[in-house]
């Protein structure tokens, strides 16, 4: 799946992405962090940190970003197409195609 | 929430727990090394003595907490005599990737961030933009 990713390399503060933006990307974080901002963009709500992957949820409801995101420290992040997501849960089998549904309505 | 795994398939070798109505069926603060498949029964968790949510025969106990997280994050109490599967993390996410493999990480990831999103909404933030 690495193969058709952008691997971003970003600083502290930078963007990933802003809210209400569409989530066509999702996301591993390779390095650093990634904090999820308050709709103020005063307060840090969540933090992502190395090997976890988000936005999932968001790009298989086509939603848009419900926060904005900047780079905490220095990070090495891949971003994946919304394509490929959808691509990979239709090979899934019909059960784990609507358990990951199920799941993603649940991180909504 | 049901697994999409065939469950019968992969049980017949592991141990049953019968555990009584009011006992504990998971305790807060174990390792989610082992997954709790419910057979019969019903249960119910509970986070600091207050009722949260309810399990049937047919699901895996808490199994969000099971698959985001270390440690289960709530006390899960029989409400009714109930079986209880044992079954290893292992063994589940090995059935689970021989099945699908990305299947078994997107709900892994999903689960965590359920979590976190959830943990967002009940407790303070807890860092402040300089």
């Amino acid at each position: 799946m690495t193969g058709i990713c952008d691997a971003l390399k970003m600083i502290s503060g930078e963007v990933l992405f802003r809210e209400g933006q569409i989530a066509d990307r999702f996301y591993l974080i390779e390095q650093g962090n990634v904090l999820i901002l308050d709709q103020a963009g005063q307060n840090v709500i969540r933090v992502y940190e190395t090997d976890q992957l988000f936005g999932l949820p968001e790009v298989l409801a086509k939603a848009v970003w419900r926060h904005t995101a900047i780079v905490g420290s220095r990070a090495l992040i891949k971003a994946f197409p919304a394509e490929l997501l959808f691509q990979r849960v239709e090979q899934m089998p019909l059960t784990h195609q609507d358990f990951i549904q199920d799941m993603a309505r649940l991180g909504q | 929430m049901k697994m999409p795994l065939q469950v019968d398939a992969i049980t017949h070798a592991h141990p049953k727990q019968i555990i009584a109505k009011g006992e504990a069926v998971i305790s807060a603060g174990s390792s989610t090394d082992m997954a709790y498949y419910l057979l019969s029964g019903s249960a119910k968790s509970q986070v600091k003595g207050i009722d949260g949510q309810s399990f049937v025969s047919g699901h895996v106990i808490s199994l969000v907490s099971f698959l985001g997280l270390e440690r289960y994050d709530s006390d899960v109490i029989a409400t009714s005599p109930c079986e209880v599967l044992v079954m290893p993390r292992l063994l589940i996410e090995h059935h689970w990737s021989d099945e699908d493999s990305t299947s078994w990480v997107f709900a892994c990831s999903m689960a965590a961030d359920a979590i976190k999103k959830h943990q967002a909404l009940t407790q303070d933030y807890h860092m402040v933009i300089a």
